[in-house]
């Protein structure tokens, strides 16, 4: 029982058939991706607006899953990315200010639409930890080596005090055997 | 014969448990004929999960799809060359191929060691054996590569996105780097648990460490090398999580390739460098564990599952041992030497490595930062792209700027005389060439300042080429190209490693050119044409082909015209799968040492007319000619000393 159903669910997803049932379902299915592909909206960006909406564009997140911004996503058709480069242009040419858009964007999306943490509250922490992190263990790493400098530098002079104190004992020995 | 492949992983799981703890009993009880025993296991280990793999690829190539993992990866138009990549294509295929390279990697280490280390040799094969147990249970219980269905007609086939070249060998290279590590840590394990705390282990491993290092390094350029050529965005990194979990290995592997050099010379920072092994092992777990749990989102996921949370299970057990084997071990990993002065090649290494795992750090930060708001905050933002390069790019400059100055201080101290004799030179240099890119360096400071320091590093160790080698001629009276080639190849490790730094520079040039990248995108009729740039792109036609049934694609012609001449024709093309959802665009990249012009055909209407987006990526192809360099330095490096063992 479970084995026919499982061959049914089979026969549905890989479609058996014969080979001429699967040219001609390919032929439908190339006709129509030549046909009725739609053109990836080419938003023709006027050279004023240009510098804003490559700014823009870098700092909202494409959230089709892609892992890239509104400007990098790699998605052909995407159907995140393309309506909102059109949103996002109309909102330039109709002048609104860089503030007004990210607001407006994550007010309707969230947070999340942000590509990076915004430098303010908890989230500044994302900001600040990895180089407060790499100063603290820096200069920890001073002090520790100052350390071992001063440590070392301590022995060197024991050393060459013993060293010092070696010679005139030598010599002592040595007038004192010539004066037996 | 699936069964017989299913046979030899469970046979392997039988005997690597066997080989974890036999060994140990062998210490115990002084038993030698118990530890030869186990290094035996591991050859058959090694056959077994071989011929595991031989069944696996015979399958694909013979089309069997009554395996699950053939039929949902392959199908019958995949070319030769995509079906033997297929093997890694999925989860599981990663898996026993993960498994092969260990257990191959495992008889290699034992046929070395047949006749030294006698005494680390039982806690190694331990170890090996215990991670690939891990790899042998996901096969058996979570993720079975011989998994049998009702054989469909045909496979639902490979991804398209994965036909292309630079996937065959991104993954195989990644997990070799990522299996590599495994050794290192195994031999640090080993010099822990037997107190042989000396820098054998360390020598022991060396070649291994260079070899990981390299290939985890390969792995993560292949992978840029595809998404530049394939997704068609014009970028090559787009800090996704998994990416970042390749490139903290590699990272911290790179910090701890550094500091082994003074635990070699001054015996000095041997718990620094069993930290780093232990953090370059468990990043590799850990990057496993994020790609296999879909923890975090990413584009590279295997999908969510049990297969990642046996990874972090394992992550935890090892962090836990090997931190418990470090702290009781302390008292006797004091160094038996200390820093004679801040300003030494000592110190610059230390800072090098405060830079690297800082740098490492910044990408773990980054990546868990969305999961660490969510707990706390209870809110979910996105770090992408734009904070990585935000934080990272001052700490990379740093790091670039002490490739530059590390290997040129003395050891131990270094004099005002040793910092003139190195530095004033490179420094006038890099000055002169600071100046002479200041007209490039407007709105560009990060890019400016990158290219000064290349300028820097690129002289300083020209220099130290060209000085030795005069040194050389002088001593021996050979001509000047002997001498340098003579000077490299009896210093291997240290002119590879200068080669290195040469790859490494030439690849922040590459990654520089970044900042004045141009982009275009616009739809055009038959004969129109749009500039960018130097380049004026001549729209021509477009048309459809059918190569193979299963494919149909749309090519658009260009004309690219350079200083009113045709310089190529571009073909630009769209490739409709039947078994992809989306059109792949082939990217058409005529690609040269200054510029890349990368052309998408990104759509097309019935009139004829297509849309385009037109890249120029300055200074790219110097990124790939940099994992070149690097690829030569590291041959050199790892060459061994022929005359020295005669």
């Amino acid at each position: 029982m479970k084995d026919k159903r499982q061959e049914a669910k089979i026969s549905r997803k890989y479609k058996v058939g014969s080979m001429k049932r699967k040219i001609l379902y390919f032929l439908l299915l190339t006709s129509y991706f030549l046909l009725l592909t739609p053109s990836v909206s080419a938003i023709s960006i006027d050279e004023k607006y240009k510098p804003l909406y490559d700014d823009l564009s870098d700092k909202f997140m494409c959230l089709c899953g892609c892992g890239s911004t509104i400007k990098t996503c790699p998605m052909e058709e995407c159907g995140f990315a393309i309506p909102f480069r059109k949103e996002l242009y109309d909102r330039i040419q109709k002048g609104e200010t860089k503030e007004q858009i990210i607001n407006y964007f994550v007010g309707k999306h969230g947070q999340k639409i942000l590509s990076a943490p915004t430098k303010k509250g908890f989230n500044l922490t994302a900001w600040i930890t990895p180089f407060a992190a790499i100063i603290i263990v820096g200069l920890l790493m001073k002090k520790i080596m100052d350390k071992w400098t001063a440590r070392q530098k301590l022995e060197d002079r024991s050393q060459k005090t013993e060293g010092v104190e070696d010679k005139y004992k030598k010599m002592l020995k040595k007038e004192l055997e010539e004066f037996e | 014969m699936n069964e017989i492949g299913e046979l030899c992983i469970l046979l392997s799981l039988g005997i690597s448990i066997y080989s974890t703890i036999v060994p140990i009993l062998g210490i115990k009880r002084g038993r030698e004929e118990y530890i030869a025993s186990a290094e035996n296991s591991i050859f058959v280990t090694a056959g077994l999960i071989t011929i595991s793999s031989v069944i696996l690829t015979y399958a694909f190539l013979n089309r069997d799809f009554s395996i699950e993992y053939v039929a949902n990866y392959s199908n019958r138009d995949l070319p030769l060359f995509y079906t033997v990549s297929a093997f890694w294509a999925g989860q599981k295929g990663s898996l026993l191929f993960w498994s092969l390279l260990l257990s191959l990697f495992a008889a290699v280490v034992v046929i070395q060691n047949k006749n030294k280390n006698r005494d680390f040799m039982p806690y190694v094969i331990s170890i090996i054996s215990i991670t690939q147990c891990l790899f042998l249970l996901l096969m058996t219980f979570a993720a079975r590569p011989f998994e049998l269905i009702y054989p469909p007609e045909d496979g639902s086939g490979l991804n398209p996105m994965l036909q292309n070249p630079g996937m065959v060998f991104h993954p195989p290279t990644l997990y070799m780097g990522y299996v590599g590590f495994t050794i290192p840590y195994a031999f640090a394990m080993a010099s822990l648990l037997t107190g042989h705390l000396g820098d054998v282990w360390i020598k022991t491993t060396r070649r291994w460490t260079i070899f990981s290092w390299f290939f985890l390094g390969m792995g993560n350029l292949f992978g840029a090398w595809w998404a530049y050529r394939v997704l068609g965005w014009g970028g090559y990194w787009a800090w996704d999580p998994v990416e970042n979990a390749s490139f903290m290995p590699w990272l911290t592997g790179t910090a701890y390739l550094h500091s082994v050099m003074i635990q070699e010379r001054r015996d000095m920072l041997k718990v620094w460098n069993m930290v780093l092994i232990v953090l370059t092992f468990s990043l590799t777990i850990f990057g496993t564990f994020l790609t296999r749990s879909g923890v975090i989102q990413s584009v590279h996921s295997f999908g969510q599952g049990p297969v990642g949370y046996y990874f972090l299970a394992f992550l935890i057990i090892a962090i836990v041992f090997s931190s418990y084997l470090i702290v009781s071990r302390l008292s006797i990993l004091k160094s038996n030497n200390e820093l004679d002065s801040i300003v030494s090649r000592e110190s610059s290494f230390l800072f090098n490595n405060l830079i690297l795992v800082g740098a490492a750090f910044a990408t773990f930060w980054g990546t868990m930062f969305p999961l660490i708001s969510e707990a706390i905050k209870g809110e979910k933002v996105t770090v992408g792209p734009p904070f990585f390069n935000q934080v990272n790019i001052p700490i990379g400059l740093t790091l670039l700027l002490l490739v530059g100055i590390c290997p040129l201080i003395a050891w131990k101290k270094a004099s005002i005389s040793n910092f003139k004799r190195n530095f004033l030179i490179p420094f006038i240099i890099s000055i002169i060439g600071g100046i002479a890119l200041m007209p490039i360096g407007k709105g560009h400071l990060m890019a400016w300042l990158s290219f000064t320091i290349s300028i820097f590093v690129i002289t300083t160790i020209v220099m130290e080429f060209y000085k030795g080698a005069i040194a050389r001629r002088e001593t021996t009276g050979e001509g000047f190209v002997k001498a340098l080639i003579t000077l490299s190849r009896k210093n291997k490790r240290r002119y590879g490693g200068y080669i290195i730094h040469i790859g490494v520079v030439l690849m922040y040039i590459g990654i520089t050119g970044t900042s004045y990248n141009m982009e275009k995108e616009a739809t055009l009729k038959k004969g129109e044409s749009m500039s960018i740039g130097d380049y004026k792109v001549v729209y021509k036609d477009i048309k459809n082909n059918t190569p193979v049934p299963t494919k149909a694609e749309v090519i658009a012609t260009m004309d690219v015209e350079k200083d009113g001449k045709i310089i190529a024709t571009a073909t630009p093309r769209r490739d409709f799968y039947k078994t992809a959802e989306q059109p792949i665009s082939r990217v058409y990249n005529l690609s040269g040492l200054k510029e890349d012009l990368y052309i998408i055909l990104a759509g097309f209407q019935e009139d004829g007319s297509a849309t385009f987006k037109i890249h120029v990526n300055p200074l790219v192809k110097w990124l790939w000619i940099g994992g070149l360099v690097i690829g030569a330095g590291t041959l050199i490096a790892m060459l061994p000393d022929w005359k020295g063992k005669k």
